[in-house]
């Protein structure tokens, strides 16, 4: 004969993982409406129930020592022995939650799980802990982000990531900072009931802040979804190089001088694969126009061949401050590079102006007027005609802002 | 100052140090232990009893000795059983204490204590 299948429904928890009470008091009521939660029952902040008679069902969270995660020890399960002694006094292991494994009895009164509040308020107190030590965790790795790839690019990181969506990132990540917060100040409340009254509350109107749980999760789910996809989508546009526009297809007149500008005569792309001649161009909240150039031709001029390649980053911001710091920002992190050099030169007139050779020897400009802010490079690798620094400079000194 | 690790042992936790300072044992034995020492006083919950061992193999109190299909055996460390021995001083203290209190300070208290307390049992 064959199994009969059970009848199942699948419910979203209507409190947070750390209310153990609400949890607690919420199972204990799906039982009385005759649903009780199945085996492994609690995945993905979904809970699965089977269909029974209902019963007066006793559910209890302990906290889990060693954590519930699916790679740690005993798949997050509690350990054998545990679950078989438990099993004595009819507890009966059912699923995780959260810090914590789910245990219901149908007959409480053999034997509590907790009998020593004070040993149970020492549990959530080692979760505070525990909670701490990934609090660390992130915060390291947050350092060692900016510190590693950043590099204290905070503005040109924003603008070609975008500001609304490094804001975004933000506010994501403070939201799982705040929820953290919210869960160490409930185990605490919670360490203080039990030294105070030496049990929880189990019978927990769960319902009161259901609404508001149910929102705030759903917006949180909805809010990472759509980063992560939007993170994705950048990562694979970026790699794949979606945004990169050739130069010889690209109609726009870029508001910065160019290689053609820089001298008369017969003008040619030179190609060297998918390796230069291109442009990004693109617009930020920060920076309306935002243009990354990296072009490499030949001018066959009267005084002979003047052959290099030209980097731009070029920025038209918002306000001449976010201009101003963007120039810094640049300047700062190329002080970084062990081949960092300064040299003497007569540079075009701007709010900030600097040059140096950059970590493969290119002469660099950092050039910043008004809201408008350029950093070019220019390397010249012809026999022929080759530019002074101070003549190429100040044409695009010239062009900048026009 | 080093940092005690447990500032003061609670009595479910003594009770499974001094089931410990007889022999090695397992969860249940111990659970079995309390219960027959105490003549059913202290009944200690599974919840209670593992989230004593995990404080207490953290602590070096006890270490495990053998796993034979379910059933994990721990033993008593030095560090567990001097812990035993000074809980079992301090409270040895305690009751020398209380019976060393004399009448003179029990007049005293006499009338800031409700009736009931004060009653013989």
């Amino acid at each position: 004969m064959s199994e009969k299948k059970l009848k199942k429904c699948y419910r979203l928890p209507p409190c947070p993982p750390y209310d153990v009470e609400g949890t607690e008091s919420w199972l204990s009521d799906m039982a009385r409406d005759g649903w009780l939660l199945a085996e492994d029952g609690l995945f993905l902040g979904v809970a699965t129930f089977e269909k029974s008679v209902p019963v007066e069902m006793t559910y209890r969270l302990t906290v889990a020592e060693n954590g519930t995660s699916m790679w740690g020890e005993n798949n997050g399960d509690p350990d054998a022995d545990e679950i078989e002694h438990s099993a004595m006094y009819g507890w009966e292991y059912i699923a995780k939650r959260g810090d914590f494994h789910v245990y219901r009895s149908a007959k409480p009164m053999l034997r509590e799980l907790n009998t020593d509040p004070e040993v149970q308020a020492i549990a959530l107190k080692e979760l505070k802990k525990r909670q701490r030590g990934s609090w660390l965790e992130w915060i390291f790795w947050i350092v060692y982000f900016i510190v590693r790839y950043a590099k204290s690019r905070i503005f040109t990181t924003m603008l070609y990531a975008k500001t609304w969506f490094m804001l975004l990132a933000f506010g994501v990540l403070l939201w799982f900072l705040i929820n953290s917060i919210v869960r160490a100040v409930h185990y605490r409340k919670l360490r203080n009931k039990l030294q105070e009254q030496g049990r929880l509350d189990s019978g927990k109107n769960w319902r009161s802040g259901a609404a508001k749980y149910h929102i705030g999760r759903f917006t949180r789910y909805v809010l990472v979804i759509a980063l992560v996809m939007i993170f994705m989508v950048n990562i694979s546009s970026t790699v794949l190089g979606e945004n990169e526009i050739p130069i010889s297809e690209f109609s726009e007149e870029p508001p910065f001088a160019t290689i053609a500008d820089f001298a008369e005569g017969e003008y040619e792309l030179q190609n060297y694969g998918s390796w230069g001649n291109n442009v990004i161009h693109w617009s930020d909240w920060l920076a309306p126009e935002c243009w990354r150039w990296h072009e490499i031709a030949k001018v066959r001029t009267e005084n002979g061949t003047l052959d290099g390649g030209l980097y731009i980053d070029y920025y038209e911001t918002a306000a001449p401050w976010i201009a101003n710091i963007i120039a810094k920002e640049y300047y700062k992190v190329a002080r970084w590079d062990k081949d960092f050099e300064i040299f003497e030169a007569e540079l075009p007139e701007g709010n900030f102006a600097a040059c140096y050779y950059d970590e493969i020897h290119i002469p660099t400009m950092i050039l910043q007027r008004g809201n408008v802010v350029i950093n070019v490079s220019f390397i010249q690798y012809g026999e022929g005609y080759v530019m002074s620094f101070e003549e190429w400079t100040a044409i695009v000194g010239e062009y900048l802002g026009k | 100052m080093p940092k005690k690790s447990m500032e003061t042992l609670t009595e479910s936790m003594f009770y499974v140090l001094m089931a410990f300072s007889k022999r090695p044992m397992c969860g249940i034995e111990v659970t079995e232990y309390i219960e027959r020492k105490t003549s059913g006083r202290v009944l200690m919950g599974p919840a209670t009893l593992y989230t004593i061992l995990g404080k207490f193999e953290k602590e070096k109190y006890i270490r495990e000795v053998e796993v034979v299909g379910r059933k994990r055996t721990y033993c008593i460390t030095q560090k567990g059983y001097d812990a035993y021995k000074e809980e079992v001083a301090r409270l040895k203290q305690c009751i020398l204490d209380a019976e060393g209190a004399d009448d003179f300070e029990r007049e005293e208290t006499e009338e800031m204590l409700p009736s009931a307390a004060l009653s013989p049992v």
